[in-house]
């Protein structure tokens, strides 16, 4: 097995008195892209914001390439190439896509230039100078990837990417995971749309009430999509 | 030829005292915005940098022999390294409270820090001379105006304007903006956005010190002075809109330069004039002239 970049083992996370995830254990290798599946509300964008530090209180491991972070502040767990694309994409409506895209600083060797850029998103450059607020949720999230790959990000927590985009757009989504997958990205990818998920990732967890229920190989999903889809559906 | 009754000089002679404090206005309020829009902290203690940029100023020269120039860069330096020490020690404990834990917190701030000058130096006004080089009076066309007023009224329009170029139109201003309405997000691209939180409070109170430089050759300097200034200037920042840059600056010449013309036409009033605006102003938009 090649090394864990992700690697997460007993967290509890807390909302006041509200304990949210509960031994929550699960990891990811270099170049994976690791789905987690869950209803909404299960613990999934919790679980993304505990691992940069941004969300609750927490208590277990995080390790990313093999530091642990609980005790880092966030902006230091960045410098560990580590980047996070929240569910409504923040995007700053009041900042032009340009703004935008070199707000985050460089952080690392290996960030998209800006020729990279271009031709990996080539719909941002011709909206270069318009407001944030203006773009079309596929721009937004076309954005939000865009910019932390400029930094040099070469580890990745995807919000539910697909959430509210139309179909043609999501198809746009996934086969721009799959190339960065190419590119040995590792992506933790937080879903409910298993039909977006499974057709870049290697392995799955399912997360129900803040607790990982089960994990699952492409293989075993790619044969039989309704192990994972009973955990999705009402 | 006059206007309403007054000679036309007078008038904008008026026009441009009500400036020059309209200047003090500006900076003052702008500081005490980007405070505000950043920390969301009502900064009372404001005034009282600005009052100690006017004493250290005074200090300076009283004690080192430091003259104004130096003074204009060492006294913003200087208060802006306690305020560094505030931000650090007591304000970044409130961030989560509601405002009147931040406004109480520095009101007692402004207590200590007023008392503490008191008790060394009572409250009689200190004079601090004007540098040579600013000395005696301009013509101006319509009227001889003395040179150091001159100087605050081109420094505070320079000052003023640089900052907020530099919030608007730079890199560095956009982060903050963006750190203002996402810190956690910020935070996530490996920017430091409690060091950030830290040096806009300096830099806010290194403008109300700035100010307190540019104030100590015209007002004796006295560890009152920030406390009749402050008022004026919280009303200014809720007329031109919380949290506007631009609401802030054009706000306080414009209710400096009316707070000036009501000196001509109805002295009596000249002490309110900026409150009735106030009062109006939230009657009519709730959130100010500019505000969001």
């Amino acid at each position: 097995m090649s090394e864990k970049v992700i690697d997460i083992s007993n967290l509890n996370a807390f909302y006041g008195e509200l304990h949210i995830l509960q031994n929550v254990s699960l990891h990811a290798c270099k170049g994976e892209v690791v789905s987690l599946l869950g209803r909404n509300g299960a613990g999934k964008t919790t679980l993304l914001k505990s691992v940069f530090g941004i969300g609750p209180r927490r208590k277990g491991s995080i390790r990313i390439n093999g530091t642990e972070t609980t005790r880092l502040p966030p902006h230091k767990i960045a410098k560990l190439g580590l980047a996070y694309c929240p569910e409504e994409r923040g995007i700053f409506a009041d900042l032009t896509v340009a703004e935008n895209m070199y707000l985050p600083p460089a952080l690392r060797q290996g960030g998209l230039g800006p020729d990279e850029i271009d031709q990996m998103f080539p719909n941002l450059r011709e909206r270069w100078k318009t407001g944030g607020a203006k773009l079309s949720g596929g721009e937004q999230q076309m954005l939000s990837i865009a910019r932390i790959l400029r930094a040099g990000a070469d580890i990745l927590l995807l919000d539910e990417p697909s959430e509210g985009l139309a179909p043609a757009i999501i198809k746009q989504i996934a086969q721009l995971v799959v190339r960065l997958k190419a590119r040995g990205m590792t992506i933790l990818l937080v879903e409910q749309n298993l039909s977006f998920a499974k057709v870049m990732s290697d392995r799955y967890y399912v997360i129900d009430s803040g607790i990982i229920r089960n994990e699952f190989d492409r293989a075993q999903v790619l044969d039989d999509p309704g192990v994972v889809q009973r955990y999705l559906s009402l | 030829m006059e206007i309403f009754g007054v000679p036309l000089n007078l008038l904008l002679s008026q026009v441009m005292l009500g400036l020059i404090n309209g200047s003090f206005y500006a900076m003052l309020s702008l500081g005490l915005c980007i405070i505000f829009g950043m920390l969301d902290i009502v900064n009372f203690a404001h005034g009282a940098m600005y009052m100690m940029g006017a004493f250290f100023t005074w200090m300076l020269g009283h004690y080192l022999g430091i003259g104004y120039w130096p003074s204009l860069i060492l006294a913003p330096l200087l208060v802006g390294v306690i305020a560094i020490v505030i931000e650090r020690v007591l304000v970044r404990h409130l961030y989560d409270l509601h405002h009147i834990y931040g406004l109480l917190l520095t009101f007692g701030l402004v207590l200590v820090i007023v008392g503490i000058f008191r008790g060394f130096y009572s409250v009689s006004g200190k004079p601090y001379p004007i540098p040579e080089a600013l000395t005696g009076v301009t013509n101006i066309g319509f009227m001889y105006m003395p040179t150091y007023r001159l100087w605050v009224l081109g420094a505070s329009i320079v000052v003023c304007f640089g900052t907020w170029l530099l919030i608007e139109r730079t890199r560095l201003g956009a982060t903050l903006r963006a750190a203002i309405e996402r810190p956690d997000l910020v935070a996530t691209f490996g920017i430091n956005v409690p060091r950030m939180i830290t040096l806009t409070f300096a830099f806010g109170s290194a403008l109300a010190a700035l100010s307190g430089v540019l104030a100590a050759p015209i007002y004796p300097v006295n560890p009152l002075m920030g406390e009749s200034i402050i008022v004026v200037v919280f009303a200014v920042v809720v007329i031109g809109g919380l949290g506007s840059i631009i609401g802030s600056i054009i706000g306080g010449f414009v209710l400096g330069t009316l707070e000036g013309l009501t000196k001509v036409y109805y002295p009596e009033a000249s002490h309110i004039s900026i409150f009735i605006v106030m009062m109006i102003v939230l009657l009519v938009t709730r959130s100010g002239i500019a505000g969001k």
